[in-house]
Order: C-alpha cells, then sequence, then structure tokens
C-alpha cells in the first residue's frame, strides 16, 4: 500500500472539488493507503470548526470521519489568517502548519499527489 | 513516465486541450473525467478530440449519473467509481496532473 496527499485549494462550498476530496481520501484509505491532505487558499474553509451548510453535505463532519480513519489534515496558517480565520477556529484533529513545512514533509513522505484546484 | 490526467470542468468551460498534449509526454496518457468534465463523454464535438489524446479515457459513474446521463456516455469512455479512480492514481500511473 502507499500513501496519498491530496492537495486542495477549492472552498468547501465553492464547486464539489471538496466533495471529490472526501470521496477520494475514503476510497484510498478503504483500500488500505495512507492519506494527507493539505488544504490553502479558500481550501482552509475545509476545515473550519462550525460549519453548518443546513441541507449541503456538511465537509467539516466528512473531514472529521477522515481525520478519525488516520487521514492527516493540515491547513496553511498563511492563508486562514488571511481569511480571518484564527489560531483554534479550526475543527478538532486538523493542525494549522505552512506549506514550507507540512506540504514539503506531505510530498516526501507520500507515492502520489492529487491537486484539486481551479 | 505514465501521466493520469484529472480535469473537472465542462467541455463547454475548458476550452483548449493542448496542454494535455505538451505536458503528456512521451508515456501512455489517461485521462480521469470528473465533476462538469464527464460532459466530454456525451459532447458531440469535443469527445473525439479529447480521446485522440490519450491512450485511455476515464469517467466518473456518480458524476455521469448526478447530471443525468447514465448510460449516456461514448462506450470509449469507461465508466467508473472511487475504488478504480484510487487505483489508477496510486498504482495505474507514474505522476497525476489536474488541468
Amino acid at each position: 500500500m502507499g500513501t496519498l496527499t491530496i492537495l486542495i485549494r477549492s472552498g468547501s462550498m465553492m464547486n464539489m472539488d471538496a466533495n471529490v476530496a472526501v470521496e477520494l481520501a475514503n476510497a484510498a484509505l478503504d483500500k488500505g493507503h495512507g492519506v494527507k491532505i493539505f488544504c490553502y487558499g479558500e481550501g482552509v474553509t475545509l476545515a473550519k470548526e462550525g460549519q453548518d451548510p443546513r441541507s449541503f453535505p456538511n465537509i467539516e463532519e466528512e473531514m472529521a470521519k477522515l481525520i478519525s480513519r488516520g487521514a492527516e489534515v493540515v491547513i496553511c496558517s498563511t492563508c486562514s489568517t488571511a481569511r480571518g480565520m484564527k489560531m483554534g477556529e479550526e475543527m478538532e484533529g486538523a493542525t494549522v502548519g505552512s506549506l514550507t513545512n507540512d506540504l514539503s514533509r506531505f510530498i516526501s513522505e507520500s507515492d502520489r499527489l492529487v491537486t484539486l484546484a481551479r | 513516465m505514465d501521466r493520469l490526467f484529472i480535469m473537472l470542468r465542462s467541455p463547454s468551460e475548458y476550452r483548449d486541450l493542448s496542454i494535455i498534449a505538451s505536458l503528456g509526454g512521451e508515456g501512455r496518457i489517461g485521462i480521469i473525467l470528473f465533476q462538469d468534465a464527464v460532459m466530454f463523454s456525451v459532447h458531440p464535438d469535443r469527445r473525439d478530440e479529447l480521446l485522440d489524446m490519450a491512450d485511455e479515457v476515464f469517467v466518473m459513474g456518480n458524476d455521469l449519473e448526478a447530471r443525468g446521463f447514465k448510460g449516456k456516455g461514448d462506450p470509449r469512455f469507461r465508466v467508473i467509481g472511487y475504488p478504480e479512480a484510487v487505483d489508477l492514481i496510486m498504482e495505474g500511473y507514474d505522476l497525476t496532473i489536474t488541468v
């Protein structure tokens, strides 16, 4: 088995990229692969705590399930700060990190990288 | 090096496919169509243009169904689900590029 890193720049409600990321991560975990998700740009909203999209899919809940299954989720501190998302407003289980430290580590630790962005 | 391209946008939104040829290189080229990109498989003009660029083209079945195109795609586009997409990404190809 291998490790898949998903790099996502699309926001949680922008289009269906976040849903694709969740489905892909679940399918990879089902097959026994490791999964790491790095959120940057609007993608930091995937791991914002307290999401309430009413009748639409709740990406925070989906991400929480992935984390409970062993996925590692890091969001970019620069991008979240730029969007007024303060430290402590990330969802439980997600870590605030950086492209330089965490994304580079993810890439070095992974067998494949998939980018979801427009 | 075999390259797998991921496409997300519809044929009317994504006009220029030349980037696939320029990034494709010498090895095998595969394409997976997600979201609105699945409409390439039912587009009368652009499906052949896409098929000409790749050795194999896959289309996500759930995105076809969500858009009302179940069973209507060109049979040369292989309908797959997420498990097969993971296999293609992790084992079928060396590199994945989203365009």
